[in-house]
């Protein structure tokens, strides 16, 4: 009864062993291989978003913009003649669900590029796997530049925009910085911009640099460290839960300078920081990757157009249009790409981008230029003061000092 | 360094009032319960809807903290006593999944953002002079904590609370003199939930509460719990005031990054240092 | 006077419960598990190698997601096996298990960054986790139950803790990149994969054996008797230390793995939020049962990936199948395979709940 079931699966693995030697190679895709999610009438991207967890609210803003863009692109015929199939896949914000849902993008659903995901935590562990499989990833939210041939950064990053900000403080006579920030990604960042900018700035001087726990809300000793050091100017790198209780605390004990966190920290166009802080959110600084939702700008009217037509929630946020921008961005790119969809064409056009740059008008231009700092794609942030309910243009887009973009 | 002694006291009536929660969870039914503080943010969450559309702020309170009490009852009634004759071990696991299931349903349901109850007194300040602003919410999580203290201690010395002691210290005699011990459990995981919604609406009418917060809450509330030997009520409010304080010692003069880390430490010295105190509770369960 | 009359039960009742967890190495399903209890030895053996040659074939035949979920699931297993041996075999709540995980992560990684080779740090960092675990279960001295669990769990937190601090060597909270091995001509998640099945085959032997013989019997004969183990001439305290430099070994090597797994790894991946699916793990599976930690980690990772596109309801599902799983299963989905009346836990429970009754 055993024997025979047993005999038909040691039979069946030696046949799958001898045909089927080719998958575990370690051949890698050869440049001229065609690449895959590609065909003549569609192209499939993919992207992983936290649609769930303590992150929901900025997920679902950014899959409304993929969406959006998506859904705009396929009524107008698609890239090239080519249909958009966007698979976006929960990883409820977790580290170690935004590698799985990384590899099977590439290795099940086989897209041809990761567009507008986000974890800046839980990317740095698909970098290497996406260097075997030469997936380039176009516009993740927002880890450090890998400087890895792949990976596109399109907008300013934490530590570009934290620079952005000490350039700010400094034009502003701020000669006292106040710096609070968590012990991880969001820390390191802030650390390399005061470690670059700093120096630019002689008269301004770091005056209290307090490290706060991940996903402690325990801010209060961070805040009165610094309030005792009486600065002019606090830059924030913290989540929205921590951005939002320093900013309370530091109006509290009668603060009243400027006070910074970069886009997702700030929730910069969006409620995710200013609405829990509530009226102390007043004069709140955030950092800009993408054009305030409220300008008058049209490529963010045609976005807000489309996006008050979406059914799904936070269609309307910064996030939306911070991802709407990439994909439209990514479409743009592969449209001049032309016939050649290899990826030896995908990295040649985009690395050409830095002489003929994609000005979509809500973003900063993409000029993107070749490895090692190339692949930071766009160094110039803005920053908008939260006044009177809503995000205002507080300094326009602009690359940090010295910075020779 | 006033500033930091107030914070401290704040923070520190928090870990004491939950640390009591759980303590009497433990007297009375004998489980370690991890979801004490999911406890306490799905009755403020109520509570701070109802605020939120338009109810009095006093009876805002009064529901949350009648919620809290159900939410204590029902899971006693509903999942724990069944349990109780399987030993620690599952029902330690039960709380656990009930902290998962409650933040999670709390998450659905009220979203991520983090929220606070705003009460009539949010944002007022006390000058104390040398510039020093102390809140009056800072000053109202430290009185209720008091007289939360004061009042648990109170309900030990009624007949309830003294049965309750009884059945802590032997369950089986106990319920050979007639004390229905089923009852107390349930008496007692109501008070739990009554002083974890307390504990976790002070926090928010200070504060901010969100998803986040029971799950760093409970860590500090067993803390306190252990430096009371989870028995001791005096020795859990104490014990918690005190990590207050250091906390925030640690905060100011050390590193905001180390304050987690010196709470464990206390919770290891204090079970390395002072083992006679939990020689009792041991005998309990080991015989 | 009254333990006594438990004492026969244990030596008497253990060799009931041994065909089930005779059962154990990778064969994973009920159907191998019933033969494998009828049959000889070489069955057995056969039905083991054909499971193992075919996981082997897994990655001629599948994309590398397949594989690396697989992977992932059977780095899982192996980490529920050394948790699984804490607690559910010594009976001990020891929850410091997520931390020596990282400790086989970060040690693996810090030490092939330093120019070691990777399969040389795996039983390194094994070791090194044996020896802290004995550090973190000294307090099982004098603690018992969820006192022990509380300091354990602090103790564990404490560690991850280091690891942030340790900024130069482990990059702190921002994290740290992990070189992955690859076997020469083979792609890396095939390789990783082969050498994580290798491993889990070679640590589901080695515990297997370790719990099937004298060792395995007197350490439930610690669980279930206490300090009246003193009474049967074995040092119960040896035991006990003993079952956690076991359970932390196991618990690095999973570690080891799991850093190769993941590739970039940072200190807040082993809080809680790992700590309590691995307690799901054990428990679905079954405390004290061999091939538990198998269809508990199966299960964890397979809900995962099936409740994918339900949101919070995922991690509702995850708190109400614990709940349900303790509630109707006390001894995991593994007793689902046996009869009631064989329970080892059911008679276990039933067994103390008899001596605290008695005695107090």
């Amino acid at each position: 009864m055993l024997r025979n079931p047993l005999l038909i699966a040691v039979a069946a693995a030696a046949a799958l062993l001898a045909t089927a030697c080719g998958n575990v190679a370690s051949s890698g895709s050869s440049d001229s291989a065609p690449p895959p999610g590609i065909t003549k009438d569609q192209i499939t991207i993919g992207a992983t978003l936290p649609l769930t967890g303590t992150a929901a609210v900025s997920g679902q803003g950014l899959q409304a913009g993929i969406k959006i863009a998506v859904d705009e692109l396929n009524s107008r015929g698609g890239i090239n003649g080519r249909k958009v199939n966007a698979i976006i896949l929960d990883d409820g914000f977790t580290p170690d669900r935004v590698v799985t849902n990384v590899r099977r993008l590439v290795s099940q659903e086989k897209v041809y590029a990761i567009v507008a995901p986000a974890g800046s935590q839980g990317l740095p562990g698909t970098w290497q796997f996406l260097a075997q499989n030469k997936t380039p990833m176009w516009g993740p939210i927002s880890p450090a530049d890998p400087k890895q041939s792949e990976v596109y950064l399109l907008s300013a990053t934490r530590a570009s925009q934290d620079q952005v900000a000490i350039d700010y403080f400094a034009k502003k006579g701020a000669k006292r910085l106040g710096v609070i920030r968590q012990d991880n990604d969001l820390g390191v960042s802030a650390k390399l911009a005061l470690d670059t900018q700093m120096p630019k700035h002689p008269d301004m001087q770091v005056v209290a640099n307090e490290t706060t726990q991940t996903g402690s809300t325990e801010v209060s000793s961070a805040v009165n460290n610094v309030m005792a050091q009486k600065p002019d100017a606090v830059l924030l790198a913290e989540d929205n839960t921590s951005s939002a209780l320093i900013l309370k605390q530091l109006r509290a004990q009668g603060f009243t300078g400027p006070v910074f966190a970069d886009q997702g920290a700030a929730g910069t166009g969006g409620p995710s920081t200013v609405k829990p802080a509530g009226a102390a959110a007043e004069g709140f600084l955030g950092g800009m990757q993408s054009d305030t939702v409220s300008t008058d700008n049209p490529a963010v009217e045609h976005w807000r157009s489309l996006a008050q037509k979406y059914q799904g929630d936070q269609g309307t946020s910064g996030f939306s249009l911070q991802t709407y921008s990439y994909v439209m961005a990514f479409a743009e790119l592969v449209k001049r790409m032309g016939d050649d969809v290899s990826y030896a064409n995908f990295t040649r056009t985009a690395e050409g981008l830095a002489s003929n740059p994609i000005k979509l008008g809500s973003i900063p231009d993409i000029q993107c230029g070749p490895l090692p700092t190339g692949h930071t794609c766009a160094r110039q942030a803005g920053i908008a003061k939260y006044t009177g309910g809503k995000w205002v243009v507080e300094q326009p887009f602009m690359a940090p000092e010295g910075s020779g973009t | 360094m006033l500033q930091t002694l107030v914070s401290g006291l704040e923070s520190g009536s928090w870990f004491a009032l939950l640390g009591l929660a759980i303590v009497v969870v433990m007297k009375a039914a004998d489980v370690p319960n991890f979801a004490m503080a999911d406890i306490g943010l799905v009755a403020t969450y109520v509570g701070i809807s109802l605020a939120g559309a338009g109810v009095p702020f006093w009876l805002a309170v009064v529901t949350t903290l009648v919620t809290g009490i159900l939410l204590g009852v029902v899971i006693d009634v509903a999942l724990m006593r069944r349990l109780a004759k399987y030993g620690h071990f599952p029902l330690l696991l039960m709380t656990i999944g009930l902290s998962l299931a409650l933040t999670a349903l709390t998450g659905l349901v009220w979203g991520h953002d983090p929220r606070s109850f705003r009460a009539p007194w949010t944002g007022a300040a006390i000058e104390v002079g040398g510039g020093v602003a102390i809140g009056v919410s800072q000053i109202v999580s430290i009185v209720v904590g008091l007289l939360g203290a004061v009042a648990i201690s109170a309900f030990f010395t009624t007949p309830v609370g003294a049965q309750m002691r009884a059945v802590a210290e032997n369950r089986a005699t106990a319920r050979l003199v007639g004390v229905n011990a089923g009852r107390l459990s349930a008496i007692a995981w109501g008070v739990g939930g009554l002083i974890a919604a307390v504990t976790v609406m002070l926090q928010a009418q200070s504060a901010l509460v969100s998803t986040l917060t029971p799950a760093s809450l409970i860590i500090y509330g067993f803390v306190a719990a252990t430096m009371g030997g989870f028995t001791s009520l005096f020795g859990t409010f104490a014990g918690g005031l005190v990590l207050g304080i250091i906390q925030q010692l640690v905060g100011t003069y050390i590193s905001t990054a180390a304050q987690f880390s010196v709470a464990l430490l206390v919770v290891f010295l204090v079970l390395v240092l002072r083992p006679d105190g939990f020689t009792k509770g041991m005998r309990l369960r080991d015989v | 006077m009254s333990e006594l009359t438990t004492q026969p039960a244990a030596p008497a009742e253990a060799p009931s419960a041994l065909p089930a967890a005779v059962t154990a190495g990778i064969t994973a399903n009920g159907a191998a598990g019933h033969a494998a209890r009828r049959g000889s030895g070489l069955r057995k053996g056969i039905v083991a190698i054909v499971a193992l040659v075919l996981l082997f074939a897994l990655p001629f035949v599948s994309n590398t997601y397949v594989v690396f979920v697989v992977s992932l699931t059977l780095v899982y297993a192996v980490s529920t096996l050394g948790f699984n041996l804490l607690v559910g075999w010594s009976g001990q709540i020891g929850l410091a298990h997520a931390a020596l995980f990282a400790v086989g992560a970060y040690g693996s990684s810090v030490a092939v960054a330093a120019g070691v080779p990777f399969l040389v740090t795996i039983p390194l960092a094994g070791i090194a986790a044996a020896l802290l675990a004995v550090v973190i279960g000294f307090p099982a001295i004098r603690l018992r139950g969820f006192f022990l669990a509380i300091a354990t769990l602090a103790l564990g937190m404490a560690i991850v803790e280091l690891l942030n601090f340790a900024a130069p060597i482990t990059g702190g909270g921002g994290g740290m990149n992990v070189q992955v091995f690859a076997l020469p001509g083979i792609n890396d998640a095939a390789s990783t994969y082969f050498i994580v099945l290798t491993v889990a085959a070679i640590m589901f032997f080695l515990v297997r054996r370790a719990l099937v013989g004298r060792f395995g019997r007197t350490l439930q004969a610690v669980r279930d008797l206490g300090q009246l183990s003193g009474s049967l001439g074995v040092s119960a305290l040896r035991y006990r230390l003993v079952a956690f430099a076991l359970s932390g070994f196991v618990a690095a090597v999973a570690g080891t793995l799991y850093a190769q797994l993941q590739t970039f790894i940072f200190p807040a991946m082993f809080q809680m939020n790992l700590l309590v699916p691995m307690l799901v793990m054990v428990f679905v599976g079954g405390a004290g049962s061999l091939w538990g930690p198998l269809i508990g980690a199966a299960f964890a990772i397979v809900l995962i990936e099936f409740f994918q596109d339900l949101g919070d309801a995922q991690a509702i599902a995850y708190g109400i199948v614990l709940m349900v799983v303790i509630a109707l299963l006390p001894g995991g989905l593994t007793s689902l395979f046996r009869t009631l009346g064989s329970s080892r836990f059911a008679q276990r429970l039933y067994r103390r709940r008899a001596s605290t009754e008695e005695t107090s």
